[in-house]
């Protein structure tokens, strides 16, 4: 009798320990699961976006196409997210994870700022966002390149779901980030221009966009120096306009819709009411 | 019904295994890129060996997938070729992409496929004489019979690394592509692969297939890349 | 986020939410992340999707089938920009394929030899509408591995009239004015079901004929539109224009290609 109740509150421990989750819907959707039901599927967008550093500063880009399934849902989808005045994100994986994550880093940053009065650091944001998403175990499906530039020099990292993190000069995420990074590691070379550094993210993105069907329609490039920082977009690459406009035109004169029912409603209007007090 | 144990005969998870291999065609002819490991996984387990064979005059077969598996092919083509000799003909590219596409995609339906992606590449006998109607033939073949025509391919994880960005040499010159220029994109592209891909090798073969000199097997090459990279990258965080 | 799906209601809800609560402790008391198990060796696959569309429209002396020309390897990869899905057989049928390209080969492999053999036997072209069940029967052959192609015949059948057949993968055959197939198959229907079939208008409103020339343009729109939206769509359509009495006109025409 002891040894069972004991086993029954072991099981639940582990079910859900502690206050802070609760682990107990895991069991439900289990049972359900037996009973034949089909578990959710979260829609990742496919995305490529990149990041160079150059001689004193920072160059970051991303594609505008987000994604659910084979659909594109969104051709202008703004995925360069400000933290800071000069600390910015660009994220790739579940749409709503990356806004909650940066709209959650940008509102503590501003915070820190006025508390300290001066600019948040780069690496003040990566350590908010890894310890975050370490919590988490990887299911908040956030990919995210952090950059900016700081007192201490200009600075870029990638963040991983799960909390990994690393420290790049030159990188790119998302699905279209293989056909990217061939371009990165081929045209980077150490202490660019910023002409050079903006052209060189431009033609990274051009292939990702162009080399994977989840990236296209427009890219935004934000150039990011101690004194400024300048956004650039929607710049549309060649390949991403339509080649030949629609042959026919498609608009409906009044009568194209058979109308079944008609209704009237009739209202009298009294007086019109002052609202301004 | 076969029997539970039957799928541990089959090629189900594939054991040593070739990495990339980028094609190109040039003006009069194919030049086709492997590198010279097999690997067992992530290990570099044989080294110096070449995936390239040369069917005969015309044509030169690559592969990346299973070793086993395409030394098994070898021996199926050097049959066909036989085969076809018998009749005093020699086997061209086309036919033998459509025999090897015929021929994946009947092991595939046998639930029991070949784990090999197969580059054929090559040039008609009866185009080779007639220079200006000459095109060069590259024809890829996937592990399920699935088989297409290119103008340039990058297999394997090159499939996503360098696709594009071979595609965008090709497209600045066209067909008008010389063999040197293709060969420094390909060379290139090796590099690129061997930043990412960690069974890549810089130990590799170039070989080609030309309208006027017929098969050409290439040389061991080496590659060692620009790791001048490493200097900057701290890994802070 | 959507909810779980698969549940459907029962005769018997009692013994359902019985089942249920058995489940509920069958999980509890050995939680599939406490147990020890075997990781279970993924199946292999047998099939690839290769991604695209194709659509068919038929008209009174023409049939129109156009698709777009890309080539995708795990819905995300471009192959090539140039891949070929539409395979005219002869000077009368043509066959239009989306689906498993291994599949698209064997299947135009197999009808191109029945027709070279009907053509030896009998030194006459098949018709479409022969060859159209003729389709019907080699997909249904394999029923229990199908051919996984959405496929679709069209050409000018034994009267001069254009025909569409439209086909599931295992040889459910339906001769339609216009059909789709592939993955922008739920943006075009609805699309020539407005323009074509008019089901969207009042009877009474002015529905402009279906001439060789429209049919064309409507194609082309629908696969711009289609390449809008659909990330598989794009690279190039590839048009292919059977009038009675005419030879096959074969035209290619350029699409976004991101």
């Amino acid at each position: 009798m002891v040894s069972t109740e004991v086993k029954n509150v072991a099981a639940h421990m582990d079910m859900d320990r502690g206050g802070a989750f609760d682990f107990s819907n895991c069991i439900r959707n289990q049972a359900m699961c037996k009973m034949g039901a089909k578990a959710p599927k979260l829609t990742s967008t496919g995305t490529t976006i990149v990041a160079v550093s150059y001689k004193g500063g920072l160059v970051m880009g991303a594609d505008s196409r987000a994604t659910a399934g084979n659909i594109i849902a969104d051709k202008h989808c703004e995925k360069v997210h400000k933290l800071t005045e000069s600390i910015y994100a660009c994220g790739a994986g579940t749409a709503a994870d990356l806004d909650q994550v940066t709209k959650m880093l940008s509102g503590n940053l501003r915070l820190l700022e006025l508390n300290t009065g001066r600019k948040a650091r780069v690496i003040t944001a990566l350590r908010q966002a890894k310890q975050h998403l370490f919590n988490y175990q990887g299911y908040i499906g956030a990919y995210l390149l952090i950059g900016g530039v700081d007192p201490t020099g200009p600075h870029l990292y990638m963040c991983s779901a799960n909390g990994t993190t690393m420290a790049f000069p030159f990188t790119a995420q998302g699905s279209g980030s293989y056909a990217a990074i061939t371009i990165l590691e081929r045209d980077f070379k150490v202490d660019m221009t910023k002409e050079e550094a903006e052209k060189l993210v431009q033609r990274a993105l051009e292939a990702g966009m162009h080399g994977d069907n989840a990236s296209g329609n427009s890219l935004n490039l934000v150039i990011i120096e101690p004194k400024e920082t300048v956004f650039k977009g929607p710049i549309v690459p060649e390949f991403c306009k339509r080649p030949e406009p629609n042959d026919l035109v498609y608009k409906f004169k009044t009568g194209a819709t058979k109308v079944l029912k008609n209704k009237t409603f009739k209202y009298d209007i009294i007086e019109s009411m002052d609202i301004s007090h | 019904m076969a029997p539970v144990h039957d799928e541990l005969q089959r090629t189900l998870n594939p054991t040593c295994t070739g990495a990339s291999v980028i094609a190109m065609q040039y003006k009069t002819g194919v030049v086709v890129m492997t590198d010279r490991v097999v690997s067992y996984g992530k290990m570099a387990r044989y080294k110096n060996v070449s995936r390239q064979y040369k069917v005969n005059d015309n044509v030169l077969v690559t592969f990346g997938g299973d070793h086993a598996d395409f030394q098994w092919l070898q021996n199926v083509i050097e049959r066909q070729v036989l085969l076809w000799k018998r009749f005093d003909q020699d086997i061209g590219p086309k036919a033998l992409h459509g025999y090897l596409t015929s021929l994946l995609y009947a092991r595939r339906c046998k639930m029991n496929p070949l784990w090999n992606t197969l580059v054929v590449a090559g040039v008609e006998e009866e185009e080779k004489n007639n220079k200006e109607t000459s095109t060069p033939f590259i024809g890829i073949i996937t592990q399920k019979g699935c088989a297409y025509q290119v103008k340039h391919v990058a297999t394997g994880l090159g499939a996503f690394l360098l696709n594009q960005a071979v595609e965008d040499e090709f497209r600045k010159k066209g067909d008008e592509l010389t063999r040197q220029e293709a060969e420094a994109v390909l060379k290139k592209a090796l590099e690129l692969t061997l930043y990412h891909d960690c069974v890549a090798d810089n130990d590799f073969e170039i070989g080609r297939v030309d309208a006027n000199e017929g098969v050409v097997l290439g040389k061991e090459q080496t590659i060692i890349g620009d790791w001048s990279i490493a200097e900057t990258n701290c890994q802070y965080e | 986020m959507s909810n779980f799906t698969g549940i459907t209601a029962t005769m018997n809800p009692l013994a359902e939410m019985a089942q249920f609560k058995q489940n509920m402790r069958e999980v509890a008391a050995s939680p599939e992340w406490r147990t020890s198990k075997l990781i279970e060796r993924q199946r292999w696959n047998p099939y690839s999707m290769e991604g695209g569309s194709t659509a068919a429209i038929s008209g009174d002396n023409f049939a129109i089938v156009a698709s777009d020309t890309r080539m995708t390897q795990n819905d995300i990869n471009i192959l090539t920009r140039d891949a070929e899905k539409i395979h005219v057989l002869n000077d009368s049928i043509i066959l239009s394929t989306s689906g498993f390209y291994g599949d698209v080969i064997q299947l135009r492999k197999v009808l191109q030899s029945r027709l070279h053999k009907y053509r030896f036997d009998y030194r006459a072209d098949m018709s479409a509408d022969l060859c159209a069940e003729l389709l019907s029967r080699n997909l249904y052959y394999r029923r229990f591995f199908p051919y996984y192609t959405g496929a679709m015949l069209a050409g000018i059948d034994e009267n001069g009239k254009g025909a569409v057949f439209s086909y599931d993968p295992i040889g459910c055959i339906e001769r339609l004015g216009y059909s789709a197939s592939g993955a922008a198959e739920p943006m075009i229907i609805p699309f020539l079901d407005c323009q074509i079939g008019h089901v969207t208008v009042a009877e009474d409103y002015e529905k402009p004929p279906l001439t060789i020339e429209r049919a064309i343009s409507l194609m082309k729109d629908a696969f711009r539109g289609a390449a809008e939206r659909e990330i598989s769509t794009g690279d190039k359509i590839h048009l292919v224009i059977a009038e009675a009495g005419k030879p096959i006109v074969q035209k290619f025409l350029p699409l976004r290609e991101d």
